[in-house]
Order: structure tokens, then sequence, then C-alpha cells
């Protein structure tokens, strides 16, 4: 307390300090003339009274010296004092002060950025409570290594691993549910979220307004209620509070709207929470379809404290084990139950990108101080008289160190606090960016931990770059710096030498970045000019939902489409119009096996299964390679025929003729609604196209007429010769004509799904790592044009003599230009070498290019060279322009 | 409280706590000569330690310190004690006491064997 107490008086010592010092400067005064007077009592001569006090007291000055020190924080002084000095040097050379600012800025900012993504994305994305230790529930297959088997489960599944188990707290289990969401004027389709009761406490999240759900609300009987997304109640009900209490009508069921999430609930990006009986009766398989009445559910658990995964794993498989006899067919032979953490499941692909991002704006961050550091010891060597006459005066080794050290940090405050301005700008501007793939429920913002990151990254680079050129600057023969006329050249060239590294690293770190982003580049060309085997441009695309009951049947769907597909083809500028389940790139549905008739085979056959209309051939530009194409008789009758790809042919007949075999998908014996024991006549072959993805190979698929059964949902697929989003409109009316309970969804065309879906990774790779490499190799030209600049200036001298001896322009321009260069392709050496060592860290995040790349390590220090010879360029030419008269008199 | 390690400090500040107990208040002359006259002139106070000290002291609260003047009508600093001071003053006359004492119990038998 006493301390705390000096401590603050002390520091209130700080201020004030000439009224403080006459104070004691009249305590002094009083002082020696009550000691003069008791000597003038005891008989001395007023000169020896006055003599002999003085003598007693000491130096005044001493004295004061000393109260001063006790009287204020001379370490807190000093510092002040080195910050107040450091600042006025740095705002006299504003460019210097601004060139290092902006680059300590680029490499916090963008390290702040990243880190930002990370820990607030990937790290702790979740707002839950216990969201360190979610965990997912899934089913592996072991029989050939552990495969993902289902990652969700029957409510009762779930219930029963909810009650026998003795690892988690809690489990909850939820699942979509979209129903159409009636109002007066219109009506659409919500993407909702049934959990069950429990929910609210297992994510112990409050909401915002109204209450959440209790487990009287899933019980049978009680009224019925629906608790609110933020983004729904902004969209829909413009933040209108009074929302709470009215109704909704939801698939025909009138639900008491009770409370909204706060925003960064995003649980499973539903508009809409509905609470569901643990005890519900399960639908059958047919209801569920028709009724979109959720049967499979995420179990996702609350890991108890001190629980490992795989004590939990252990646990849940003796359940498993226990129920497998409720659902028999929905574990494999050889099963094992995963425990995995949630955050893990959702980010994991991403993760791999924004790690090796991180190794990226570390590299930045590298060349940001490396810069900072040689543009300190070029201005350390400039005030090399200024720091002798210094040290000639008293002041210390520590003493200068610490001085220079602290004008370093200013800096550094300086670069953080731009840096913290640009992470904060970059965050906004990262929310939006497509690609950054991270759940809805993170807060990518300038938080406190990001803070604290860019606080303690400034410290560290403040200590990376200002403490070498301090020390370097003061060295250990002070006294040389003042006796040598101008700048001391013997300590330049040896500052030189050191500059000089620095820019032959930046230089390779630079070209390292540089390499990396053309390769993403090259990834990116790649992936957009990728070739999937089917048109792309201009076709139209949407799913069609039916209402329930109303369409069950083949029939009936083809009434539909009999009557809309010809009216869509008479639009203006249509060419072609198909019936499809699928769209061509999204994982359409596969047969885990197919039958075919004269072909054992122990593995399994996965087949994708399509069902079509005639016009899906010429539509997406298919070719007919062998057989017929399916004719629209075939779909008039639903007949049972199929048409094969490329890669069926090979892989299941080889060289024999398809034609005429017949074949079972077996996943539809799977579903109730659809014929079963079904085996289709193979009456045609067509080429290949992408259908599992860009990345993995093409897998056998076969296309059968889309009256083969009247289940599910169809899309339509309309190629135009004009833009296509022009005729959407004309489309949905056709449609709501054709049927008027019909909906139309998930509008949009082939291009613009490749876009979202497909390039959005490696677009975002691209720029991403591109931006990093840009400001890499400005940081990079910045720093080799301040080091050649310097040097001409160092040379000034000798190039005058050179010049009065009879060197032409010519000849300086080349001996200067050929020093810069020799820097630079040191500099493009060191990191083609660190280039090739590393980029096998890329492999999984190109696609379509070697890692080893010719064109991205040919172009990269072609780009990195032009650049550079022009940096070199701009100091070479003004060195010819000395003039030998003013040259020789410099100094 | 006390720095254990400066022991001059310490010491000092003990004396001049003392003697503004004993002779009310008074001012850094005064202190200074008080000093010198109870050690018997043993001690020689040093002004450039004295003067840090008041102010060491005055900053933990144990005295306080207005303008005031003197018997011949000068004008001088007065310090004078707090009740945090009267406090500190007897905690610290204790302990070293103690200190003294035990020293001296060390250093009697130390006598007897030499």
């Amino acid at each position: 307390m006493r301390r705390l107490r000096a401590l603050l008086v002390r520091l209130g010592g700080l201020f004030n300090k000439d009224r403080r010092d006459r104070d004691i400067a009249a305590e002094l005064e009083s002082h020696l003339r009550l000691h003069i007077e008791e000597n003038l009592r005891a008989g001395m001569s007023p000169a020896e009274a006055r003599r002999s006090a003085l003598i007693k007291l000491g130096g005044v000055e001493q004295v004061k010296i000393s109260y001063r020190e006790q009287r204020g924080l001379p370490a807190l002084e000093n510092f002040l004092q080195d910050v107040s000095f450091g600042g006025r040097t740095l705002r006299k050379n504003p460019g210097f002060t601004a060139v290092a600012v902006a680059a300590l800025a680029l490499g916090i900012g963008f390290s702040s950025i990243i880190f930002s993504v990370f820990y607030n994305g990937v790290l702790r994305p979740f707002p839950y409570r216990d969201a360190q230790r979610l965990t997912v529930i899934s089913v592996l297959d072991t029989k050939d290594g552990s495969q993902g088997f289902r990652s969700m489960f029957h409510l009762d599944e779930v219930a029963a691993f909810r009650k026998g188990n003795h690892t988690f707290d809690d489990i909850v289990a939820y699942s979509s549910w979209d129903v159409p969401y009636v109002r007066k004027t219109s009506s659409e389709l919500v993407h909702g979220c049934v959990l069950t009761p429990n929910a609210m406490d297992f994510w112990g999240v409050p909401p915002l307004l109204g209450r959440g759900f209790t487990e009287q609300d899933a019980q049978p009987g009680a009224g019925l209620v629906v608790l609110l997304n933020y983004n729904y109640w902004k969209k829909m009900f413009n933040e209108d509070k009074a929302v709470l209490g009215t109704t909704m009508m939801l698939k025909g069921q009138a639900r008491t709207v009770i409370g909204v999430m706060p925003p960064r609930f995003q649980l499973y990006g539903a508009d809409l929470y509905i609470p569901l009986d643990w005890n519900r009766p399960e639908p059958s398989m047919t209801q569920a379809m028709n009724d979109n009445e959720p049967l499979f559910f995420f179990a996702t658990a609350i890991l108890k404290r001190n629980v490992s995964l795989r004590t939990a794993a252990a646990d849940i498989q003796v359940i498993a084990r226990q129920i497998v006899a409720l659902h028999p067919r929905d574990y494999p032979e050889h099963f094992r139950m995963d425990t995995k953490p949630m955050n893990e499941v959702i980010v994991a692909d991403f993760k791999q990108t924004l790690i090796l991002l991180i190794a990226a704006v570390a590299l930045l961050l590298l060349i940001s101080s490396s810069n900072v550091a040689s543009l300190l010891l070029t201005h350390h060597s400039a005030r090399a008289r200024e720091i002798a006459l210094r040290a000639a005066l008293g002041a210390g080794r520590g003493r200068l160190i610490r001085q220079l050290f602290v004008e370093s940090l200013v800096l550094g405050v300086g670069g953080c606090l731009a840096g913290c301005f640009l992470a904060y700008l970059g965050l906004r501007a990262v929310a939006l960016t497509p690609g950054i793939e991270v759940p809805g429920e993170a807060d990518m913002s300038l938080n406190l931990p990001v803070l604290l990151f860019a606080i303690a990254l400034s410290l560290l680079t403040t200590v990376l770059f200002g403490l070498s050129p301090a020390l370097f600057a003061v060295g250990k023969d002070l006294r040389t710096n003042l006796q040598s006329t101008g700048v001391n050249v013997n300590a330049s060239r040896r500052g030189a030498r050191i500059r000089a590294g620095l820019v032959v690293g930046q230089v390779a770190l630079s070209l390292l970045l540089l390499v990396f982003a053309g390769l993403m580049m090259r990834s990116f060309i790649a992936v957009t000019h990728f070739d999937f085997g089917f048109h792309t441009e201009n076709v139209l695309q949407a799913e069609i939902h039916f209402p329930p009951r109303q369409y069950d049947s083949a029939e009936s769907k083809r009434a539909f489409f009999d009557q809309a597909l010809p009216r869509i083809s008479a639009l203006p500028g249509v060419t072609n119009v198909a019936v499809s389940i699928w769209l061509p790139v999204t994982e359409g549905p596969t047969s885990d096996d197919v039958t075919i008739p004269g072909k054992p085979h122990d593995k399994h056959w996965r087949t994708a299964f399509e069902a079509v209309s005639e016009g899906y051939f010429p539509t997406l530009g298919l070719q007919l390679l062998r057989g017929r194409l399916l004719s629209p008789s075939d779909i008039a009758s639903g007949r049972r025929v199929v048409v094969v790809n490329q890669t069926l042919v090979k892989s299941y007949f080889g060289d024999e003729d398809p034609i005429g075999r017949q074949i079972k998908f077996n996943v539809l014996d799977q579903i109730p609604p659809a014929p079963h024991d079904a085996y289709f006549e193979i009456v045609g072959v067509v080429s290949d196209f992408r259908n599992n993805g860009i990345q993995d190979p093409t897998i056998p698929q076969g296309f059968v007429p889309y009256t083969f059964s009247g289940f599910g949902d169809r899309a339509i697929l309309v190629r135009t010769a004009v833009n296509p989003s022009l005729l959407l409109n004309h489309i949905r009316q056709v449609t709501a004509d054709a049927g008027p309970d019909t909906a139309l969804i998930h509008p949009g065309t082939l291009d613009g799904y490749l876009q979202e879906k497909v390039y959005v990774k490696p677009k975002f790779r691209l720029i991403s790592f591109g931006t990093c490499a840009a400001i890499g190799l400005a940081l990079a030209l910045i720093g080799l044009f301040g080091v050649m600049a310097y040097s001409v200036t160092l040379q000034t001298h000798e190039l005058g003599i050179r010049m009065a001896l009879g060197a032409q322009a010519n000849n300086i321009l080349a001996l200067v230009l050929r020093k810069g260069l020799l820097l630079v392709s040191g500099g493009i050496l060191l990191g083609l070498l660190a280039s090739f060592l590393s980029a096998r860290v890329l492999k999984s995040q190109l696609w379509g290019v070697s890692v080893f790349d010719a064109g991205a390590f040919v172009l990269a220090p072609l780009a990195l060279l032009t650049a550079a010879f022009l940096a070199c360029y701009l100091p070479a030419r003004r060195a010819t322009r000395v003039d030998p008269l003013v040259a020789l008199r410099y100094e | 409280m006390g720095d254990k390690k400066d022991v001059w400090q310490g010491t000092l500040a003990l004396m001049v706590l003392k003697t503004l107990q004993a002779l009310g208040p008074l001012h850094g002359y005064g202190i200074a000569r008080r000093i010198e006259q109870t050690s018997g002139d043993l001690l020689a106070v040093n002004y450039g330690t004295l003067y840090p000290a008041l102010l060491k002291l005055e900053q933990e609260g144990y005295i306080s310190s207005e303008w005031g003047t003197s018997d011949n009508n000068r004008k001088a600093k007065y310090y004078k004690l707090t009740r945090a001071g009267r406090k500190q003053l007897d905690k610290e006359a204790r302990e070293w006491e103690q200190t003294t004492e035990i020293l001296a119990r060390f250093l009697a038998p130390g006598k007897e064997s030499a």
C-alpha cells in the first residue's frame, strides 16, 4: 500500500517540475541561512560562517539531483524523454517514417487479419457455451480402411446414445426441416431446423428476445411454437419486436413466435428453429419423402470434462452394438463409432489453406521487418556523428542503444496502430469474401485476442528490426565517428554489407511468395478452363418443388412437364430444355452397388443414377457414342431403359458390347416408393462428364427416363442463346401456370453455380496469396531501391573521381546496375532454391498443375527481375548525373 | 516496508521519525543538527541523502511538510509526524531493538571464545 502510494506520488512528481524545483531551491536556501546564523552565533566571522556552512552542505546541485531522482521516476522520465526525442527525429524525416510505418502496418495488419480468421473462424468459431467440448458422432465403415459411412441418425438412436452413455454431459439431435411458409400474399420455402427440446440448455445461448423453447413446448398437444434466426427476423420482419406472440403458417400449421435468437446463433444456417419431441413416432420412408419430414438427425454431444474422444467413441460403440437391431440396414457389416470435435468437422479443408496463408503472412512480416531494419541502418548511419557527439558528452553506450531502440519502439507503436486499422478494414472485407469457409457463427472481428496478438507481434518485430541496428550503430569505439568528417566510410561499408544481406533475403522471400502466387494462378486458370464434358454456358437450372400427395405419381409429374416443357422451349432464345433429378455437377444420388446379370462382383460397384427427359443430352451437349438416346416414347411410357456413360462401359463391360444388357440400381430397392427389383436395358452410351466433382475422376453413371417413378422433386435445365437469367421470370410464370402449387427454388445458371462452388476456393487462394506476394514484392523493391540509393550517395565521391578521370555515363550506369543486379540475382537464386524445397507443401491446394510448374517457376523470377531492374535503374541514373566538381567537394 | 538492502537509508528514516517524535515539527536543518548531536557527532548527516530521505518519507505518508517561520523569523519548511508515521516509528523501533538484541547475542559468545 505504502509503496503504491509512493509510486503514485512519484508519478505525480513528473508534473509541475518548475514549481517543485523552486521549492527545493528555497528549502536548501533556508537550510543554508539557518546554518550560517548558527555559525555566526558560535562566533565565526560572516565570511567564515558562510564558507563552513557551504562546505557542510556539500554540492547544492548534487543534492538537487538526488532529490529530483527521489521525487519522480528517473527511468520513466528518461524513457519519456527518449520517446519525445525519437518522435521529433521521426517527424524530421517524414519520408523514412512513412515508409517504415507503412511496411510495419502491412506486415502486422495482414498477420492480424489471418490470425483473426484462424482464431475466430477456425479455433473458436462457436458462441455456444461448451464450444470447445462439442463433439459430433458418426459411423465409420471399417471394411476397407476407415471410411465415413453416415453422420446422421434415427431419433431413437440418438435417444439411446443420450440415455446410455457415460462420457457426455448431454446429446442433442437436430435436422433440417424445409417447409412452406404461407403468408397473405405469397408463399415460400423456408429453411427450418428441428431440435430436440434439450437444445436450449445444450447450446447455452439465451435468446435475444422472448424465450427459448422448453420440454413442455415439444409435448404432444402443447401449443406449437417457433424461434426465429436473427438474420431471418431482420430480413422478413425488419427487426420488428412486435413479431413475438404472432403466428406463422408453416406447413399448414399455425405456430406462435416465442423468441428471436441472437445474431451469432446460426446453427445449421436455419431461418427458424422448432422443438421436436424425443418420442416422436418415426415416419416411414415414404412419409418422410413426401412430407419432407426429418428422418435422420445429426447427433452432437458435449464431452464430459477430462474425458478423451477415444473413450467417448468406445462408450458410444457399446451402445451402437446394442441398437444395431433397431436399424440393421443402417450399419455396415464392420463399423466403428467415431467422435470428432465439432469445429474440426466443419473446417478441415479450409484449415489447410489457412495454415499455408499463415506461413505466407509470416514471410510477409519477415520481409517488412527486414525492410524496416535496413531502413533503420541507413537512418542510424546518417546520424553517426550525432551519436558520436552524444557519446563524447557523456552518454553511456547503454543509454544510446536504449535511445535508438526507443525510437524503433515509437515506429513499432505507429506500425501497430496503422496495422490494427488496416486489419479492422480488412476484416470487414473478409466477412464478405467468398471462399472463407468458416461456420456462420464465427465472428471474425478485431476482438481482444486479435488486438493482443497484434501488440505482441509489434513488440516482437520491434525487437527484431530495432535492436540489431541500434547495437550496430552504437559500435564499440564511439570516438572514430567523431574523427571522420562526413559519413564514416568504414562503418558504413560494414553497414552496407548487412543491408545488402537484408535485401537479398527480402528478394528471396518475395520470390518465394511470387512463386506460390504463380502456382495458385496457374491452378485457378486450370480450373476455370476445365472441360467438364458438358456445356456450362447459358444453361439455367432450377429445382421444382412439388407439393406432397398431388404429384406423387409418375403420370402427374409427366402431365406437369408435358404442359410446361413445350411452353418453355417456345420462349424466344431457348434452344433446349430438359428434366432431371439433380444438377449435373452436384453430387447426385449414387447407388452403392449395381446388379448386372452375368457380371458377378465382390467389390461394391458405386454408380451414379440420374433420371432425365430426352432433352437432357442435347441440353448438356453430351455425345452419343453407341446405340441410341432416350426417345420421347421411352419417356412417355416410363420404359425401363437406360443410357450409360463411357466410364460405366469401361468399368463393368470392358470390351464387350453393353447394348441390350440389363442393369439394376440396387439403391432403388431401399427407397419404398421406387420400383423394386427393377432391371433397365442399356440402349445407348454417351460421352463422360465430370459427375463426381472436379477433383475426383468420373464415376460410372446411368440415365433412365424421369418417368420411371413418381417420387421426389425434379429439376429443370434450360439452354438458351441469350443471357439465361433474362428468361427466369418467364419460366417461373410457365411452371406456375402448369402447377399452381409448385415452387421454383434455387434458380441460377450452371456457370454461376460453378463460380460459387467450384471456382471459389482456387479464386480465394489466388487472391490471398496474390495479395501477399504483391505486397512482399513491393516491400522488397522499396528495400532494394533504398539500398541502391544510399550506396550511390556513399559513392558520390568515388563516382566523381571516376568521372573526372573520364568515365562515361554508361560506364557509371553499368557499374551501379551491376551491383544492384548482383544482389537481385543472389536473392532470386536463394528464392528459387527455397521454392523448390517448399513447393510440395502446396500440393493439396493445387489443382491441374504440378507443384514444379514451369510457368510459375519461370514467370515469377522474370517478373521480379523486371521490377528489380527498375528499382536499380533509378538510383543508377542519378549516379550518372553527378557533377564531378560537386562530388569532389562533397564531404 | 523498510528497504532492507539499504540499511543506512532505513536507519536514517528511523532517526528522522524519532527526532520528529521527540521534538515536534522541525525543519531539515534542525533534524540534521539533532541527529548529529544525538549521535555525539559520530554521525555526519549527508544532506544529499537527508533531503531525498525526507521526500521519500513524505511520499510514503509518514511525515508531512509545510512552510513556516523559524524562531528567528526565517522562512523554513517544517516537517511533522503523521499518524501513519507514529505507527511506523513504533514498528520500526521494535524491529530495530530486536535486531540489535539478536546481533548482540551473536557477537557476545564470539568474544568469549576468542
